[in-house]
């Protein structure tokens, strides 16, 4: 790129153009500290209600470059409404308006914490069943009722009625007398243990 | 609206859980029903057993010629360990303490079968045939101590004290039919009860 002395694009600078060498004038210092405050106040987003057309244009410059450069981002408001726009366009909705917008990242941030109330609710209902369950009935009457009488010949009893009076001339056997009571005893043991003799 | 569902979590966990639910009673439950004590059960039918093996151990020796060892088979039956207060427990040992006194008369050994005899009617708790042939056996024991002592002479104090052993034979025999008697009318009055 030449430098062309004659060219005079600068109109807030009449003067002839400084070669590339030369020291900055005052005048050029200023000038470049009041755009400097003024481009760091737009960035800042505390841009000025009014400011000369040269500097409007100079910042819009300086804007689209520094948004060309990726370091510019919209505000999380901004973005959620731009969502919320385009996820109504795609279900074919009106747009709502900006202020009944309701941001999904909000939803998001709550979502958490209703998961976590609704299982600690369960867990401490859970608990308290488990404590305050009354205790269990009395179990059925067929199963704890008082033990039924069982038939006579199930059950241990005197012999008598098996062995009836012994006689003197058989007073020492009882090898059968013992005999017949085990025979008759397994009978009954039998039928209680198997269900029949 | 969250919070409605979360209200309404709550309220069917605490439903499901605070239910009055029943016990319901378990297939083993219904299977089987709960017995008697008295019911006929493995500890008696062991116990039968075992004495029955020691009376037939008893016969064997006996058969045998060898009484001191069915003097020593019959007293482990006296040793079995019979439910408590079965019956037949107490029918067997007065049985075997009767087989025991027996056994001693046919030894000589009076004293021994007195003892033997006198303990079994001791331990009895009531009245049976099996006590009653106790009181028959001492009988017998008096009987054969009568004889004993009438072989040793002829003298008049022998004589008074053979009359008086044979007195207590005679008591012993009615003891035993004083046993015996209203036991079978009560059985028979218990049989007759039981017909239709």
């Amino acid at each position: 790129m030449t430098y062309d002395p004659t060219d005079l694009d600068d109109d807030l600078d009449p003067g002839a153009v400084p070669g590339p060498d030369d020291e900055p004038t005052a005048a050029e210092r200023a000038r470049a500290r009041s755009f400097a405050e003024l481009l760091d106040k737009v960035v800042a987003g505390r841009a000025p209600a009014a400011m000369p057309a040269e500097d409007r244009a100079l910042i819009e410059v300086a804007t689209v470059i520094r948004a060309a450069s990726g370091a510019v981002e919209l505000s999380a408001a901004r973005r959620a409404s731009i969502v919320e726009e385009a996820l109504h366009r795609a279900v074919d909705k009106a747009p709502p308006a900006p202020g009944n917008v309701v941001s999904i990242a909000s939803r998001r941030a709550k979502a958490p914490w209703v998961i976590a109330a609704i299982t600690s609710a369960v867990a401490i209902a859970a608990i308290l069943a488990l404590f305050l369950r009354p205790a269990p009935r009395a179990a059925a009457p067929t199963t704890t009722a008082a033990a039924p009488t069982l038939p006579q010949h199930l059950r241990s009893r005197p012999a008598d009625p098996l062995i009836g009076e012994i006689s003197r001339a058989r007073s020492g056997d009882a090898a059968a007398r013992i005999d017949a009571i085990f025979a008759d005893r397994l009978d009954g043991f039998r039928e209680l243990s198997f269900g029949g003799p | 609206m969250s919070r409605r569902i979360m209200l309404l979590a709550v309220l069917l966990v605490a439903f499901v859980g605070c239910a009055d639910r029943d016990e319901a009673p378990t297939p083993a439950d219904r299977v089987r029903l709960p017995e008697p004590d008295d019911a006929i059960d493995e500890p008696l039918m062991l116990a039968l057993a075992v004495a029955k093996n020691f009376h037939h151990e008893a016969k064997v020796y006996m058969a045998d010629g060898k009484p001191d060892e069915a003097i020593a088979a019959v007293r482990k039956i006296l040793g079995v360990a019979f439910p408590e207060d079965a019956p037949e427990g107490q029918d067997v040992r007065a049985d075997a303490h009767a087989l025991l006194a027996k056994l001693y008369i046919g030894q000589g050994r009076l004293e021994d079968a007195m003892k033997a005899a006198e303990a079994g009617i001791t331990a009895a708790s009531r009245d049976s045939f099996f006590v009653a042939n106790l009181h028959t056996v001492r009988g017998e024991v008096l009987q054969a101590q009568a004889i004993a002592l009438a072989l040793t002479g002829t003298t008049d104090e022998i004589k008074a004290k053979v009359t008086a052993i044979r007195r207590q034979a005679i008591e012993a025999f009615e003891r035993s039919n004083a046993i015996v008697v209203p036991l079978q009318e009560r059985l028979y009055q218990q049989i007759k009860d039981e017909r239709p």
